[in-house]
């Protein structure tokens, strides 16, 4: 039967969006926001799975070096380093980082100095001292409980070898052990200590080519925030948003094309009837 | 390199419960002299079966009174040292408190509903501890630190 002829001379501004019409619409709408979803939806999925599985998969122990990931999170150092050289040690700080021919200790403070103690390297901010062994070993570490009263000031040694520490108050001297310290009542006559001072050139480029392939963001956080999208900034975040948005919209839109389409003569669909 | 140590945090302050000085302090009534552990070879393959790796230093300090120590350990949850203090006597775990917390998360670890689950635990004979505390969500690494340090500190009284 064919369909009223008032029907088909209602203008088309006026006229209601037939049902095919709206499947179609939603279908086309559904079609094109998938394929603009599909790579940020992708990336969510697969690093959200690797996420949950950050410990099996290892990504706490591996790390990025990337300098432009490094900079991002202020992991290169900022400003001139200070130092000195203990025979063949460079002993440095950069932008708070307290280094050992390049590697990072675990120190915390400003660096005061460093001597040589027998076979030993002692370091001192001025609120820890590290008594490091050939091996590049941490043998001992000092703090506020085992120390004479902070601030540490500086550090030496005298004719005997022994290690002084100069606090505010007043210097004292360690024992063979490093363990034990005593005052000593008026300022040592000898003293020696090495000048802490800027870095030369070359050997802060070194440092900072140290710096970055030591690498410190471990893979587990970088694929957190790339996950996130605050590695990318504000743009990560709003495509972020768009992936999450675009999956509501696509299921309202998948939800309204799951109803069967109902069939016409001879196998055609309503739609296909229409379009004829 | 032996030493490839992390320091303090980038993404944000420590958070310090409590001074190491004034834990010792308050377990121990006073700072006594400060003692140290030396680790033989055989030790140090103990504590690396303990921690999975070996202890930041080869000397580890200590401090007793009346049959009470005091080991001030640090050990990575994520990224990041965690500072605790445990009192240990006659071979269980007098108290623990978390003096310094440097991680982003998992702060939880700190409170004294997680950390009195220590109390009175002990060593038992392949190592592990005699009391497991349970874990909390989002906090799974810092819990497992704190179970090895205990642990770790209950190696170390035995071996003084």
């Amino acid at each position: 039967m064919s369909e009223p002829s008032d029907t088909k001379k209602r203008p088309r501004n006026s006229q209601k969006l037939s049902v095919p019409r709206k499947r179609k619409l939603a279908r086309a709408w559904h079609r094109w926001l998938g394929l603009f979803v599909t790579v940020p939806l992708l990336w969510l999925a697969i690093s959200g799975v690797a996420l949950n599985h950050s410990d099996a998969l290892g990504l706490d122990q591996h790390r990025v070096t990337a300098t432009w990931v490094l900079r991002h999170y202020h992991q290169l150092p900022e400003g001139e380093p200070v130092g000195m050289r203990v025979g063949e040690r460079l002993v440095a700080q950069w932008d708070g980082m307290i280094l050992l021919d390049g590697e990072r200790l675990d120190m915390q403070g400003e660096l005061v100095g460093a001597v040589p103690v027998g076979h030993q390297l002692v370091i001192a901010s001025d609120e820890r001292l590290l008594v490091i062994g050939g091996a590049d070993e941490v043998i001992l570490e000092h703090d506020e409980i085992s120390l004479p009263p902070l601030p540490i000031a500086g550090l030496a040694t005298d004719q005997d070898g022994a290690l002084l520490v100069k606090t505010t108050q007043s210097w004292w001297r360690f024992g063979r052990d490093l363990l034990q310290f005593e005052k000593v009542n008026s300022t040592p006559k000898s003293v020696s200590s090495l000048p802490l001072g800027p870095l030369p050139e070359d050997e802060k480029k070194q440092l900072l080519n140290r710096l970055k392939d030591m690498g410190f963001m471990p893979l587990s956080r970088v694929l957190l925030d790339a996950h996130s999208g605050k590695l990318f900034g504000s743009f990560g975040r709003l495509l972020n948003d768009f992936a999450a948005l675009g999956i509501v919209v696509l299921t309202i839109l998948g939800l309204r094309l799951f109803p069967k389409r109902r069939e016409g003569a001879n196998g055609r669909n309503r739609t296909q009837l229409n379009e004829k | 390199m032996a030493f490839l140590l992390f320091g303090g945090s980038a993404f944000g302050a420590p958070r310090v419960y409590q001074k190491p000085s004034d834990f010792v302090r308050s377990s121990l009534g006073e700072i006594p002299a400060t003692q140290v552990i030396q680790l033989s070879r055989a030790q140090q393959k103990s504590v690396r079966a303990i921690l999975g790796k070996r202890y930041k230093s080869s000397a580890i300090r200590y401090w007793q009174k009346k049959g009470k120590t005091v080991f001030i350990l640090e050990e990575i949850g994520k990224t990041e040292y965690i500072t605790t203090g445990f009192a240990v006597k006659n071979g269980k775990i007098d108290s623990v408190k978390v003096l310094v917390y440097r991680e982003s998360h998992g702060w939880e670890v700190a409170r004294v509903p997680f950390t009195k689950q220590f109390r009175g635990a002990t060593l038992k004979s392949k190592g592990g501890l005699s009391k497991q505390p349970r874990n909390i969500a989002g906090a799974t690494l810092s819990v497992r630190a704190l179970t090895k340090l205990a642990r770790l500190a209950l190696y170390l009284e035995s071996q003084k």
